[in-house]
This record gives C-alpha cells, structure tokens and sequence, in this order.
C-alpha cells in the first residue's frame, strides 16, 4: 500500500518537474521573440554597409565587423544636425515638460485627495472625461492656435501642454494620496502648517515612489514623442532624437547606419530603465488603480 | 447685544474661512483644467467648425473663412473610398487588442506559478514598451525587408518562398499586427500579473476543496477577479489602436497602392499637412472633418465598451 503512494508520489513528482522545465522553454523562447527585433538592430550595427543592405541577413558579420557605423554616427550630421545636438534638445524638451507637469500633476492631486473645496466633484469628473477624448481629433486646429501665436518651428508646442500636468498621473497620484492618513496631514496643520506647508512636508515625501515612477515614465513618453515634433519642428536645430531617426531611416542608404542611429538612441533609455524598472513597473501596475 | 455682535463676528470669520478654503483649493487644482481647456476644448471646438470649411494649412485664418459653412468636407469623405479603405485598417487593426490581451494574459498566468526568475521575465517583457515607436518600427521594417530581412532569409532557408511583408497591401496591416503584439504585450503583462496577484487566495482553497481543476478555477474565480483589468486594458488600447499612426508611416505605408498601408489618422495627417498625389486632395478642413469621424467611431466603440462591461465586469464591492 504505501509502496504504491510512495511510487504515485514519485510519478507526481516527475511530472511536476517536466511540467515547470516546459514552463521556463516557453518563457525563453518568449525572450528571444522580445529580443530578436533588438538583436537584429545591435548586429546589423557593427556590419558592413555592403551586408547590411545588399546580403541576406545572418546573425553574425560575414564580412568582418566594422564600428566605423558609431563613429559616423555620433559625429556626423544627417539632415543638419548631429545626433547628440538631437538627443540634447530631446534631453531638455523632455525633462522641462516632465518636471513642471509631474508637479503641477501632484499639486493638483493633492488637492483633490486631501481638500475639500466647493466644485471639487464637478472638477475632478470634468477631468476623468478628458481622458476619453481621442488626441488625433486636435491636431489640424492646435496647429492653427500655434500658429496664430507664433509658436510653430518653436519647442514651445512640445513643452508648454504638458506643463499644466496630465489628467493621467494626476488620477493615479490622488489614488496614492488618499491612502495618507489624514492624521498626519491634522497633525501638520497643529504645528502650524499652511496648505501648501502639508504638501511640502507630508503629502509629497510621502508619495515620493509613485511621483518617482510617474515622472519616469512621463520622461520617456516625452523622448519618445514623434507626431509633435514631426508637425512642429522644422529648423533643424530643433530637431529631436525620433525626427533624427526619421531622417536616418529615409536618407541615408546605409542599413548599418540607421541600425546604429536607433540603438544610439534607445541606449540611454534602457540604461533609465534598467536602473529604474522596478519603480516603473510598480506604478503601472498602479496605475490602473491595483496594488503593485 | 454684545453676543449677537460676537456670533455675527463669528459668522462672518467662519464664512471668510469657508471663502479662503474654497479659494486655495480651486488655486491648486485649477492648472490641469487650464491645461484642458486651451490645449483640447478649445482646439475640438473649433475643429467642429473647421470641419465645414474649406481652410488650409496656408491659409492665414481670419472670420470669413467661416462664412461659407458647408458638408462638402463630410460629403467628399465618405463618398470616397480611400476614406472607407483606411477606416477598415484602423478597424482591422484592433484585432491587435484582443490578440495581445490573451497572450499578455496567458504568461501572466505563467508567471504568477512559484518560479526562478519571474522578475527578469517581467523586465523582459516589458522592454520594447520602453522604446520609441519609430526606432522600434524601424527594427521591424529591417526585419520584414523582402530580399535580405531576417523573416525572408528564415523563410526561404527552409524552403518556403518569401513573402512581401511591408510591400504587399494585402499583407502590411497583418504585419503591423504582429508587431504591435509584440511591442504591446508587456504592458499586458504587467497590469495583468498585479491583477492576479490580487485574488484573493481564500477564493482559490475554497474551490480546491470543491474540487474544482486549473481550467475552471481560471474560468470562474481568476477571470472574474481580473475582469476590471480587462476592462481597463480594453478601454485604453482599442482607444489607441483606432488613433495608430507612426508605425504605419515608418513602415512605408503611404508607398503601397492606393491607401492599403494607410490607417485613418496617419490619413488625416496626410490630408492636413502633407500634399499628397494620391490622396488628392488636402487640407485642415476635411482633416477635422476626418478626426471627426473618427472620433465618433471611437466614442462608438468605447460606450458599445461601457454598456456591455455591465454583463461581465465584476467589481468587488
């Protein structure tokens, strides 16, 4: 009798093994699918111009590798700018936009979670329903408004919206926030503190993770923006990283060129990234309003 | 006498602190609606009116360009058939939604049984999530190319022919699919793991000792749980594939035939800031009346969304 459970255990056993060894063949082959696009950019970066562009694909260099590609790359220009004059103007037309917005956002949040003001409801459910607005639908008629001001073939349509915050991170943030006990706020006000003396000193540090992930992932939402820049920018000088790649893509005729440009310009993301995931990870999955 | 100066006093302190709270709190919650209101109410309102002109994106616009309001924009539109071609891609390409939820779902599922390194499969995942729309669909272009493009040579080194990915116009919106799976999938991943992990586990001991096997503890406990997350994701990515646009031009869509690679806001982008030989014809006017019709179509599709929620989304209290 227990021979025979000793031996359906041992069955149990080995059929859970085999079952978690299927599991991990699944989730690697799953990574080499994510991975392949990245690894197609990396090696074809470092081949020749000649295989790249006229030699069916191998996933080694046949013809020798050749770095010449990132020397040309971060020296040259293509379309009258460098690639680092383009990542600078991406690095400033980003982080102005992300760090005004990310704190109007968490002001406006706070008081929303923590005030209580008259319209505060009718305010706050004006908002939600902003976010159901598709963004396509004011793209003709902002570029009249922006005109009419002057501001085409400047930054400042990039950089100026997004400094009044986003409904997005100010819905999360007032999640976040509500879940400071209000105590701590009372607390603050005995002492002496202001409205704005309760932001400083309580609500903000206290939420500074889920501002941490909001602003992050604000950062690379804004370096990644393309159709801004793609209908406002038109000297050169302005040019941001994707526009840059844009023109690699559809000027240049090397492969191995444009391969270069694009990891160039996802490289400094990924190093964001993978300093930062796990804060990022956390606030989208907080986003959605679970628990990380 | 005195008392009645004292509580009127008081009246008139506690509605001057009344005053003073509703006036902080409108000053510190007002820029975002600021924001609202001179980057999209008043853009989409005039984007109504500009609809039934005629303006371009040369034109100095002054009041009279709104003299002669007209259906033209709307009647030109969906009397042509480039107009309905690039309305079926946009619409054809939210099969990408359903796709990538069930995938993002299943490794969830996956990665949510007791494992080695789950937290580097999630960093995995979720990278092409990270990267720019263009570098990405640059990648992919490289990889769809028909002569030397990594998919072909795989192909046609085991034999089978090869295969127009990006240059054929039945097969290019299929291929944008397909990399939108893949970019997208993380992002499922992610919100459906945080999900998962938030059911509660009584539920799942409860229906054990009911004897209940995986597949119906997936079907009548996890699928419910995480019926919100669904929701949600449905939302928010149907919302933004209907509006898919850069991917599309990276790709090369507007070389292909016709208006085959062309999806509905890449169209009127065209239409509004590109002079097109294929297209025709031009400008702001019929752009906003083309971002018109398409926002009713997602605004259609989103309360279709809401209304239908009610049957199966289940929230918990």
């Amino acid at each position: 009798m227990t021979a025979k459970r000793e031996i359906s255990n041992a069955r149990a056993k080995k059929i859970k093994i085999v079952k978690e060894v299927l599991l991990y063949i699944v989730l690697a082959l799953l990574v080499v699918y994510i991975l392949i696009p990245f690894y197609v950019l990396l090696v074809t970066s470092v081949k020749t111009e000649q295989e790249a562009n006229y030699v069916e694909f191998s996933w080694w260099p046949k013809y020798g590798f050749d770095f010449s590609n990132y020397g040309v790359v971060l020296a040259d220009e293509t379309a009258g700018i460098t690639i680092f004059q383009s990542f600078m103007n991406t690095l400033w037309m980003s982080l102005l936009p992300t760090a005004v917005g990310v704190f109007v956002s968490a002001l406006s949040a706070y008081g929303f979670a923590k005030l209580d003001f008259a319209f505060k409801k009718t305010m706050f459910s004006i908002l939600l329903m902003t976010m159901m607005i598709p963004g396509c639908i004011t793209m003709s008629t902002s570029f009249i408004i922006f005109d009419k001001m002057g501001w085409v073939d400047t930054p400042l349509p990039l950089i100026v919206p997004g400094m009044f915050g986003s409904i997005g991170i100010l819905f999360f943030l007032r999640q976040y926030m509500m879940g400071i006990p209000d105590g701590l706020c009372d607390a603050a006000k005995i002492e002496g503190c202001g409205v704005m003396g309760v932001f400083f000193r309580i609500v903000l540090p206290l939420s500074f993770p889920a501002v941490l992930a909001q602003f992050i992932l604000t950062f690379i939402g804004h370096y990644n923006e393309y159709l801004s820049a793609l209908i406002y920018l038109f000297d050169p000088r302005w040019y941001t990283l994707q526009i840059a790649l844009t023109f690699y893509d559809s000027s240049t005729t090397s492969q191995a060129l444009t391969a270069t440009a694009c990891i160039v310009s996802i490289a400094p993301l990924l190093v964001i990234y993978a300093f930062t995931q796990n804060y990022i990870l956390k606030g989208i999955s907080m986003s959605s309003g679970l628990k990380g | 006498m005195a008392e009645s100066v004292l509580t009127h006093e008081r009246i008139k302190s506690a509605r001057y602190r009344r005053l003073k709270q509703n006036a902080q709190g409108i000053a510190i919650t007002v820029l975002p609606m600021i924001g609202f209101v001179l980057f999209s109410a008043i853009p989409i309102i005039l984007s109504f009116f500009v609809s039934f002109t005629d303006i371009n994106r040369t034109d100095t616009v002054t009041w009279d360009k709104f003299a002669h309001m007209n259906f033209d924009n709307y009647v030109t539109l969906l009397t042509n058939a480039n107009f309905w071609r690039v309305m079926l891609n946009s619409a054809y390409f939210t099969l990408s939604v359903p796709i990538t939820m069930i995938f993002g779902l299943l490794i969830a599922v996956i990665l949510n049984k007791k494992l080695h390194g789950k937290r580097f499969f999630r960093t995995i995942f979720f990278v092409p999530y990270v990267c720019s729309i263009v570098a990405v669909s640059i990648a992919w272009k490289m990889m769809y190319e028909d002569n030397y493009g990594i998919i072909n040579t795989i192909l046609s080194q085991i034999g089978l022919g090869k295969v127009g990915w990006i240059t054929d116009g039945k097969l290019f919106m299929t291929s944008l699919i397909i990399m939108s799976i893949w970019s997208q999938v993380g992002f499922c991943v992610i919100l459906y793991q945080a999900a998962l992990a938030n059911v509660d586990s009584s539920y799942y001991d409860a229906a054990r000792i009911d004897g209940a096997g995986n597949v119906r503890i997936f079907f009548s406990i996890e699928f419910p749980c995480i019926s919100p997350t669904t929701f949600y994701l449905l939302t928010i990515k149907l919302i933004s594939a209907l509006q898919v646009m850069a991917e599309a031009q990276v790709m090369g869509g507007n070389k292909l035939e016709g208006t085959s690679g062309v999806t509905a806001v890449y169209y009127l982008y065209e239409l509004g800031f590109v002079y097109n030989q294929s297209l025709g014809f031009g400008g702001f006017g019929i752009a906003s009346a083309c971002s018109w019709l398409l926002t009713i179509l997602i605004l259609a599709i989103t309360a279709i969304n809401f209304k239908l929620a009610d049957k199966w989304v289940h929230y918990d209290s």
